[in-house]
């Protein structure tokens, strides 16, 4: 789609922004505009028909100053004269900055003839490289029939009837109104405004004039993840709420205490940003990342060296950590007493002394450059002693900085509870809230939806007709990101406009407008709210050129917000004097079980729960897909007398869940952790809906969430139900038979190769060594040169596509997973379906288990077509169906594939997906069709479809598809390089949708015949690898393998193993373990023999590093 | 004339110098035409008319299933990745495995000069034919968009310019099944005529003797054209011969070239093409010993015939049985990783339940024949030739589920589990097979009266010689 070349001339050929005046030019189409957009809201009685979407495409394509439609006869008004520069067909990019879920992005969207298709990160930003799920994701929410919009298409609803209506005209005297009558009531002593966190300059803007306005009236913050904790701490530590920004990049250890800082975090891309900067081996030194956590999550996943602890001992584990550090600082002896053993095989006690041993000198030893993140689950105390641990290692102000709140402007800010309160004693009358549905994810102890209830006018916008909009009395549609103008400022201090990609397609407006109608000032539209905060924040006025600049780059040199880090204002802090303590499972309380309440994987806090690609996006360690579960490792599961799939009571006083057990290695003892956001009741067709009789997706955990245990709670009771549970997970679970358990683990090794840091400096082609013995693809030059390609080339100058994956750098984030599917037209199949191992992702993010149950590590591989130089598929396929292109792509004829499947059967990546049914047309992008019986109502869902990328082809039933490596960016490339008088295509020119998805920049694509790209660059990597070369498939994707950079003294058995066989080369064959058969020829360049690891655990010695 | 009755109905005793009777009492040229035809001209008995309604009702279901899968997709299987094959093509193998022992018995039989055929060939060709019926319905239904299965067909297509991609092995088993269905027709049709002109000749019904006269083809069993037909039965035969091999050659070719462990074995075809005479035997007695019982055949189709049939059971039985052990061992053998584990995955993985069965079906059940006893007694050879059946069935979906089910990625291994669509066309598939069957019995001379007659003559002539 995009190409994201750095040319001038590229530069100046992508404008990523259109002026809207273009459109002003061309008065037709303001008279259509005015004529048939907001009138036509009368002219349609019931929901958005086909005929009604097209319209208001019609007019949203004026409005974003695009083309005409590409199917002319669709159209209700063709461009009779087309505007200067608009190509139908043609896609361009647009820059915008919005927040979701907590995170702030920085983005390209690529739309076609004024519909926005495909999020891209924008390359040019100096913070932005990747997304992640949510915001690939987003692009799905925006054409979810389902937002809010009002049974009669009214903007507006009043009450549980939702009988009155109104329209946002009528809307704007009622809010302003509002506001006004507060004033003149004593301030507005009874107006309170509930508002989630936000980085939004015009938002706090309109907020600080409100509060002028109001000096009385309370404004409420809360967050349904978290965020409390932090806030004590920080008003402890600097005097005033503080927000957490991390420089990854400059730190060599980082220690990650039930902290996510990799997955849930808010500041998840730049974290990950960060981290991979210094992952790979060859070129540069490695950091390395300590984990220590209770439960599993893609940050522990990602790391070096993890340690799993009880999150209660967690708080002595850093008071013992800062004094040892501070010991060894102060010179005591660094001399430790040798140990043989490896990590995973100690006892818990042993291994908990072990790990403080090695961190505490590595923490020691640092200059600097070590930083710890205590996450918030922990509670303010442990992470005031995180921060008090980063002053000891000079990381607070440098890797660790404190920035103030961006509301801290708006003076107290109060949290749900005192709102509730407030709302409890009668002393509020109105209430605004702004989003974030809290009456869902509110802790059960805070029963906000009863208080809200006492308040005369509550008024929510909201995206979605959901909980808190149906508690309500006046709920008003919020509009999409995508839709809205607004702002943000990310970690770095940028500022970022959110301009809108297309017009509001069911009536929804931004936050920004709706506030600035309550305050009922002059300016009322977006653009100019906006853009008075930027001038605000640049402190000069913006030329209409250089507001132009900033909306087309997405950032500006000029604009920022630089806040001063915050220095430390309290006195010492004391840490927790107890030496923390490991549990062994023996020991492990039926009453004593640490649950862990984490944000899901893909819906979050439920907010995309009618999402289907999130809702069925596979969980990062579990790969489970449409729920929630409770996680624990399989002791911890015995021990409470359950089985993986059976359920568990988890109980807190009087309140209790019942969730079905998921068991995963690897956990601390007495240790659960579930996803919070699922169980929603209206979140829509997808997430559930049960005024319509539609499922429930998940099991709401609030109940057993409490105010103060809203990440955390200790002392759970948890009791074994009899009862199985059908749970959908994308990948065998750890409770598979013991055969084939021991099976996968004995075969994950030759798939996704791992090695020690000491293993790479002994042998860093240790990947190869790994694997059979067979000649490297490539070897005797590149690909493009091997045989089969050389006799079906014969135009030479075509690139040989191939693409490398680091799985050093992969942290399996699933941001590649969802960019396939919204690149590529994948359907969701839903719950029944992947249950039945029919899911279709494209691309798929393979994780094994390694090591014992107690203490496994994880490793994690994404995959999707090969696109094997011989590849086993296209020769069974009766039809010629899937061929190989003169430039190497495994290419899928769906018109011509009759679906023998015979393909897939002969693929050993089992990377095809076969269309069982018609997916895309009942499921699908519309899933959940059939819940509604009116036709018109059918109709609606259609408006879903239009997510649809038209330059590739919606696959139907019957048909075989796979990874294509986006052939059609591919040939949009070729095209280019056509018209520039056939040049050769550089390389970097042609994005895989999952290359430019990846925050960590893990994915390489590009021509393999030019040994300078840097796709042969990493397949000339020493690390490089082919997954089942064995098979002579010569793949194309090829992987560089993992290199943890575990200290000496952690390694594993498997480490330890690996590292031995370097020092026999010629161990005799013997053994069980099976591998391929060895070749005494190809072993020639590294003289050793890696088949027959059986050495005993204590032969193992190891020089330290 | 006098007939030669030796050992009363026993004819399955050796006697040193003698050859056994193959037909039995006082059988006469008259009798053998009464008996045959009086199948088809008699009003069907009540047993008749229960059982074909019953299949009829299952073949109709059948036709539902069918028209189900159609309307709405291939997933109302239990198909499922990785196992994208699943009991459809099962099914497929093991009806074309069944449909091995009529040209065989005819053909191959034929050219070895085996005189017991001549009961059995015209209802085991029939039983060819009709088995093949139900082999071709699967693959054809089988393909996502079935609609255009056509495509399969190698011909000059003028918008597509392109012709099927002969590499792969499908295409191969459209032509092997393809050429095999009809040759196996042609040869069964053929071989009726004299009979069918028997038919025609009693027919006391206008419609009937239309019917038979058109199917007869103008025979009038003079010696031109006996000699015509001779020859060209013996060359439809030697034609029909190698095709018994290729079939189900071509047949395992379709798992052996694949690469998947478990199917990419050398030893598949000669152990498929065993297994199939060893299905095809077992289903043609299964089939004969009732129906000889109910018509009143057991004169013709002798307790010989019977242990004849038992000992090819036991022969092919015990070929199977090497193959299975041969496998295990060229799996161990080998040393590759995943080959080994897919034989011990088969034995002892989550399909364990499968692969026993079939072993004590296919293995053990057949080895009862070493018995005379076992291969002489009717209702036991029933018995062992469902059990065989049985474990056949089972033979196919061992090697096309449990390999499929765990191949190279753990990541992607699945567990198959048939849906009510699948046991609905199994049985339905019977129920067609068992109408048409029922059909052939009512409506054709199930015997063929002329080479029955021929081996009369054949044993007196022999008797008189013995009398001189």
């Amino acid at each position: 789609m995009s190409s994201q070349d750095s040319t001038p001339a590229a530069a100046a050929r992508n404008r990523y922004w259109r002026s809207l005046s273009e459109l002003h030019q061309c008065s037709d189409f303001k008279q259509f505009l005015d004529r048939e957009f907001p009138v036509a809201a009368s002219e349609f009685p019931e929901g958005v028909s086909r005929r009604r979407w097209i319209q208001l495409m019609g007019a949203s394509l004026a409005v974003a100053g695009a083309t005409g439609c590409r199917y002319p006869e669709e159209t209700i008004a063709p461009f009779v004269l087309r505007p200067e520069g608009r190509i139908p067909g043609e896609t361009y990019s647009r820059a915008t900055n919005f927040e979701l879920a907590g995170r702030v992005y920085n983005l390209l969207i690529s739309c076609v003839d004024g519909r926005p298709l495909k999020v891209e990160p924008n390359t040019q930003h100096p913070a932005g490289v990747g997304t992640d799920v949510y915001s690939q994701a987003s692009m799905l929410g925006l054409y979810d029939p389902d937002r809010a919009h009002g049974r009669e298409f009214a903007l507006l609803r009043r009450g549980n009837g939702r009988a009155e209506s109104m329209d946002w005209a009528a809307f704007g005297n009622l809010g302003a109104g509002l506001v006004k009558s507060a004033e003149s009531n004593d301030g507005g002593a009874k107006f309170a405004v509930l508002i989630e966190p936000t980085s939004s300059p015009s938002i706090l803007r309109l907020l600080a004039e409100l509060k002028k306005r109001l000096p009385k009236a309370m404004i409420a913050k809360y967050s349904s993840v978290g965020g409390d904790a932090m806030r004590a701490a920080t008003e402890q530590a600097f005097g005033k709420p503080a927000k957490q920004v991390l420089d990854l990049a400059a730190a060599q250890t980082i220690v990650a205490i039930q902290a996510d800082i990799l997955g849930a975090d808010g500041e998840f891309l730049s974290n990950a940003r960060g981290f991979a900067q210094h992952r790979d081996p060859v070129h540069g030194k490695m950091n390395r990342l300590y984990v220590v956590e209770g439960g599993y999550t893609a940050t522990g996943a990602s790391s070096d060296s993890r340690l799993a602890l009880r999150p209660s001992e967690m708080p002595a584990f850093l008071g013992e950590l800062a004094r040892r550090v501070e010991k060894l600082q102060g010179g005591e002896s660094h001399e430790h007493a040798d140990g043989n053993e490896s990590f995973d095989e100690m006892s818990p006690a042993e291994r908990l002394e072990r790990f403080l041993d090695v961190l505490s000198h590595d923490l020691a030893e640092s200059k600097g450059d070590a930083v710890v993140v205590v996450g918030e689950h922990l509670g303010a105390e442990a992470i005031r002693a995180g921060i008090a641990l980063n002053q000891m290692l000079g990381a607070l102000g440098s890797l660790q900085k404190f920035i103030p709140e961006p509301d801290s402007e708006l003076g107290e800010i109060a949290s749900l509870v005192d709102l509730v309160e407030k709302a409890d004693s009668g002393e509020l009358d109105t209430l605004f809230i702004l989003g974030g549905n809290p009456v869902f994810t509110a802790p059960s102890d805070v029963n906000f939806k009863a208080a809200i209830g006492k308040v005369e006018t509550t008024v929510y916008l909201g995206e979605y007709d959901d909980e808190t909009a149906a508690a309500c009395v006046w709920s008003l549609p919020l509009a999409h990101p995508l839709e809205s103008w607004g702002d943000v400022v990310d970690s770095n201090g940028f500022y970022g406009v959110c301009q809108p990609q297309i017009m509001p397609l069911l009536g929804g407006r931004p936050a920004v407008e709706v506030l600035a109608m309550m305050l009922g000032g002059n300016v009322l539209d977006g653009e100019s709210i906006v853009r008075l905060t930027a001038e605000k924040i640049s402190g000069a006025s913006l030329s209409e050129r250089e507001w132009r600049q900033l909306l087309h780059d997405g950032y500006s040199e000029g604009i920022q917000v630089a806040p001063e880090p915050l220095a430390i204002q309290d006195s010492g802090f004391e840490f927790v004097k107890d030496a923390p303590k490991s549990l062994s499972f023996q020991e492990i309380s039926l009453d004593d079980v640490e649950v862990l309440f984490v944000p899901a994987d893909g819906i979050y806090d439920g907010r995309f729960a009618n999402n289907g690609w999130l809702q069925e996006l596979p969980q990062a360690l579990t790969k489970l897909t449409w729920d929630n579960a409770a996680l624990m490792s399989p002791r911890t599961a015995a021990a409470i007398d359950v089985k993986h799939g059976l359920m568990v009571a988890l109980r807190r006083g009087d309140a209790f869940v019942e969730l079905p057990v998921f068991e995963i290695p690897g956990m601390a003892p007495g240790v659960v952790q579930v996803a919070i956001g699922y169980g929603r009741s209206r979140a829509g067709v997808v997430g559930g809906l049960e005024q319509d009789g539609i499922a429930v997706v998940g099991t709401n955990v609030a109940p057993i969430r409490t105010r103060d245990a809203m990440l955390t709670a200790y002392n759970v009771e948890a009791r074994p139900r009899y009862s199985e549970y059908a749970m959908a997970a994308t990948q065998d679970h750890w409770a598979i038979d013991e055969r084939g358990q021991n099976e996968t683990e004995s075969r994950s090794f030759t798939l996704v190769r791992e090695g020690s840091i000491a293993l790479f400096d002994k042998m860093p082609n240790f990947a190869e060594a790994k694997g059979p013995h067979v000649p490297k693809v490539g070897r005797e030059g590149s690909l493009g040169k091997e045989p089969i390609a050389s006799i079906e080339i014969e135009q030479p100058f075509l690139p040989q596509w191939g693409m490398a994956v680091d799985l050093s750098k992969c942290i399996g984030c699933n941001a590649c997973v969802v960019a396939c599917q919204s690149e590529n037209n994948v359907p969701i199949v839903g719950k029944e379906q992947v249950a039945n191992s029919r899911e279709m992702h494209w691309l798929r993010v393979d994780r094994y288990f390694q090591g014992d149950a107690d203490n496994a590590d994880v490793v994690q591989q994404p995959v999707a077509c090969m696109h094997c130089e011989t590849a086993p598929c296209e020769q069974v396929c009766p039809v010629a169906a899937t061929v190989h292109t003169p430039e190497g792509i495994n290419a899928m004829a769906y018109n011509r594939c009759i679906g023998t499947r015979y393909c897939a059967n002969n693929c050993p990546f089992k990377v095809r997906r076969f269309n069982y049914f018609n997916f895309n047309g009942d499921v699908g992008v519309g899933y959940g069709i059939d819940a509604y019986p009116k036709s018109i109502e059918n109709a609606n869902r259609k408006l879903q479809a239009l997510v649809l990328n038209p330059d590739v082809t919606v696959r139907g039933r019957g048909v075989m598809e796979k990874c294509t490596y986006c052939v059609q960016r591919v040939e949009h490339a070729k095209i280019e390089a056509r018209k520039d008088g056939g040049r050769a295509i550089r390389d970097g020119e042609v994005i895989t949708a999952c290359q430019s998805a990846c925050p960590t920049r893990a994915i390489e694509f590009g021509n393999v015949a030019d040994p300078s790209s840097k796709v042969s660059q990493q397949h000339a990597d020493a690390r490089a690898y082919g997954m089942l070369e064995q098979l002579n498939v010569k793949p194309r994707t090829e992987y560089l393998a993992r290199v943890r950079n575990t200290p000496a003294r952690l390694m594993t058995r498997a480490q330890l193993v690996d590292l031995l066989e370097l020092k026999a080369p010629h161990h005799g064959h013997g053994g069980d373990h099976h591998e391929t058969h060895h070749d005494d020829h190809s072993a020639a360049d590294h003289a050793h023999d890696p088949e027959h690891p059986h050495p005993e655990k204590n032969e193992a010695a190891v020089s330290k590093r | 004339m006098s007939l030669a009755i030796v050992n009363g109905l026993d004819n399955t005793v050796e006697r040193p110098g003698e050859r056994a009777p193959l037909v039995l009492g006082d059988s006469t040229y008259h009798t053998i035409t009464e008996s045959v035809c009086k199948i088809a001209e008699n009003p069907p008995s009540k047993a008749w008319i229960i059982g074909f309604l019953v299949s009829a009702t299952l073949a109709s279901w059948f036709g539902v299933c069918i028209a189900w899968l159609f309307y709405t997709g291939v997933g109302v299987w239990g198909n499922r990745s990785p196992v994208f094959w699943g009991w459809p093509i099962v099914n497929f193998v093991f009806w074309v495995g069944i449909g091995h022992a009529g040209t065989l018995i005819s053909a191959i039989l034929f050219i070895f000069r085996q005189d017991w055929r001549t009961s059995i060939n015209r209802a085991a060709e029939a039983m060819t034919i009709f088995a093949v019926v139900c082999a071709g319905t699967f693959p054809g239904i089988h393909v996502g968009r079935a609609w255009l299965a056509f495509w399969l067909a190698p011909y000059p297509s003028l918008n597509l310019w392109m012709w099927p991609q002969f590499r792969s092995p499908l295409l191969w088993d459209v032509f092997a099944v393809s050429t095999y269905g009809t040759v196996s027709l042609l040869f069964w049709y053929m071989g009726m005529v004299p009979d069918l002109a028997t038919f025609r000749d009693r027919s006391k019904n206008k419609w009937r003797r239309m019917a038979y006269g058109i199917l007869s083809l103008g025979w009038s069993g003079s010696s031109r054209h006996w000699m015509r037909y001779e020859k060209a039965y013996a060359l439809l035969a030697a034609f029909a011969a190698p095709l018994v091999l290729s079939v189900h050659t071509i047949v395992s070719f379709d798992f052996a070239v694949s690469q998947v462990p478990g199917w990419h074995t050398t030893i598949f075809p000669p152990y498929f093409v065993a297994g199939a005479i060893f299905s095809g035997f077992a289903m043609v007695l299964t089939l004969m010993v009732p129906a000889r019982t109910i018509f009143s055949l057991e004169k013709l189709i002798t307790i010989r015939h019977l242990e004849n049939m038992c000992k090819v059971i036991l022969a092919t039985g015990s070929i199977v049985g090497l193959a299975y052990g041969t496998e295990f061992f060229i799996a161990w053998y080998g040393q590759v990783p995943a080959e080994m584990f897919a034989f011990t995955n088969r034995a002892f993985g989550p399909y364990w339940w499968a692969y026993w069965t079939m072993v004590t079906c296919n293995v053990i059940s057949p080895q009862l024949f070493w018995v005379k006893k076992f291969r002489t007694t009717p209702w036991i050879i029933v018995l062992i030739s469902i059990f065989v059946n049985i474990g056949m069935w089972f033979e196919r979906f061992v090697i096309v589920v449990t390999s499929l089910s765990r191949d190279y990625l753990p990541s992607a291994w699945g567990y198959f589990s048939p849906t009510w669509v699948d046991w609905s066309m199994l049985v339905g598939s019977f129920g067609l097979f068992f109408t048409l069957f029922l059909l052939f019995c009512r409506f054709m001379p199930v015997i063929n009266m002329a080479e029955v007659k021929a081996t009369l003559a054949q044993q007196i002539h022999m008797t008189h010689g013995d009398d001189h």
